[in-house]
């Protein structure tokens, strides 16, 4: 036999567990082999020593020392279970709070009570957007007079003469008070609409008007005009104005764009009643400021 | 390693109901085999407590799980030896045995002894020689590899039937036996190394 396979039973050898003819065999190949006598010795001083190692005692207090340890996992479970999830919780419930008061900032809820009162300052602004209405429906107006004019020749005019354009205009006028009542912040504070024949004397005089009423005109666009007059004096620069309008002060026509006033109401009446709301309107802001906003369209004949 | 006749199947059955008092009888009963186990495979009496500790920590909170069909101290060492494995993998990546040089002194139960490289038994007096034979072998057992620590230390030292030992690791019994044999001989050869 090899000294490998000899080897490969030193275990066996040494624990009896070889049958006879191996255990021979071994046996006879030992008494001729010193290396695997010599590697024999060496193996069973090995087992012997394992043998001889006694087992160590188990500290004192191991049994309370495991109690302990159950009770401070307990502690553990108890704080990872209440104390840590709270701070999370807590601190989720912050983060939210933040997060809805930074969106609502960003994006501010609008009631609207919130919107008319913001609709319903007076800024400088609204009077401009509405400008391009007034715009449009000066030029849509113009458009349709010269149809009108073409079916009618031209006279001084009068009320009884221009009254097949009111139905025209007073449609127009209809659909602008409607679409402002729509939006009423849209309003200018002041709109007076004239129809003139000369605008180079009509401008004049109404420079002078304004100078003569302590106002100014502030911006000019075409045949629009933005005019600024201290309260006090509107009522009369308005009923000046109104004088201008046309030679035989019969022609004139005014356009209240708050839409309340019908043109089928006699003129009397619709003047007052205009000239109240007016003063109705005024009367907050004279309280604000002493100049007031006048727009000023004149419709060339 | 059968069971002792005051530990039967009536105490298990109490422990797992939540008996503290059968986890007691428990405890005292396997402590010294857990304990010495850990010890011989971690060789740190300080780590072996600690780990013996968390096995029974670990029976308390899983005997409700044991199948009657697996015996308990079967089950009892199955949970030792993974306790074992993953205390060794876990002070091995903290390179708490890098630091175990020839010249450090090895803890025994009798105290922490010098790292003198020599045969102990030609020591002339006989308690030295114990105590120096117990740290010549534990440095040797700390130098094999884990499985075959395993082994000897089941067999050599725990006195285990290769039956026991074949039905933990699920190898037949003459697999265990040539397995044992190679882990004898692997640390005789240490133990040589260490004496030239």
């Amino acid at each position: 036999m090899e000294c490998g396979k000899v080897r490969d039973r030193f275990s066996s050898f040494l624990e009896n567990e070889l049958d006879p003819l191996e255990e021979k065999i071994v046996k006879e190949h030992l008494a001729s082999c010193s290396d695997c006598q010599k590697d024999l010795q060496q193996f069973d001083k090995t087992i012997r020593w394992l043998h001889s190692l006694k087992e160590v005692k188990v500290p004192d207090g191991f049994l309370i020392e495991i109690y302990k340890k159950m009770e401070e996992r307990k502690r553990k479970v108890l704080f990872s279970s209440f104390p840590l999830k709270l701070p999370v919780q807590a601190v989720a419930m912050v983060a939210i709070v933040f997060l809805v008061l930074y969106l609502t900032k960003i994006m501010p809820v609008q009631t609207p009570q919130q919107k008319v009162a913001e609709h319903s300052k007076p800024s400088v602004s609204a009077p401009l957007s509405s400008k391009k209405q007034v715009d449009q429906v000066a030029a849509q107006m113009e458009a349709k007079k010269d149809r009108v004019v073409a079916q009618t020749p031209p006279e001084p005019s009068s009320l009884s003469k221009v009254s097949p354009a009111p139905s025209e205009t007073e449609k127009m006028e209809a659909a602008l008070a409607e679409k402002e009542e729509a939006s009423p912040a849209a309003k200018p504070p002041q709109e007076i609409a004239l129809r003139i024949f000369d605008r180079e004397k009509t401008l004049s005089l109404l420079h002078e008007l304004l100078q003569q009423f302590g106002g100014k005109i502030i911006t000019t666009e075409g045949n629009i005009f933005l005019a600024s007059l201290p309260k006090a004096t509107f009522s009369e620069f308005e009923k000046e104005l109104l004088e201008l309008g046309s030679p035989g002060k019969a022609d004139k026509i005014m356009l209240k764009k708050n839409g309340m006033e019908k043109l089928d109401v006699p003129r009397g009446a619709e003047q007052r009643a205009f000239k109240m709301k007016r003063k109705e309107q005024a009367t907050p802001q004279t309280e604000m400021q002493d100049y007031l906003l006048v727009r000023i369209l004149l419709l060339q004949e | 390693m059968e069971l002792s006749p005051k530990i039967g199947k009536e105490v298990i059955e109490c422990c797992k109901a939540g008996d503290k008092e059968a986890f007691e009888a428990i405890v005292i009963h396997y402590q010294k085999k857990v304990f010495n186990i850990a010890y011989r495979m971690l060789g740190n009496l300080e780590e072996a407590k600690d780990l013996a500790q968390e096995v029974f920590l670990s029976v308390f909170d899983s005997i409700k799980d044991l199948r009657e069909e697996i015996k308990f101290d079967v089950w009892l060492t199955q949970i030792t030896l993974n306790h074992c494995r993953n205390r060794w993998k876990y002070l091995k990546r903290r390179h708490y045995f890098n630091s175990d040089s020839l010249d450090d002194p090895v803890e025994t139960e009798g105290g922490n002894m010098p790292r003198q490289i020599y045969d102990p038994s030609d020591d002339p007096e006989a308690s030295y020689e114990k105590k120096m034979v117990q740290q010549f072998i534990q440095r040797g057992l700390l130098q094999l590899r884990e499985d075959q620590r395993e082994l000897i230390v089941l067999r050599d030292l725990q006195e285990y039937s290769y039956e026991e030992i074949g039905k933990l690791f699920h190898l037949p019994e003459g697999t265990v036996k040539s397995k044992l044999h190679r882990a004898r001989m692997d640390l005789k050869e240490i133990l040589e190394r260490f004496v030239h």
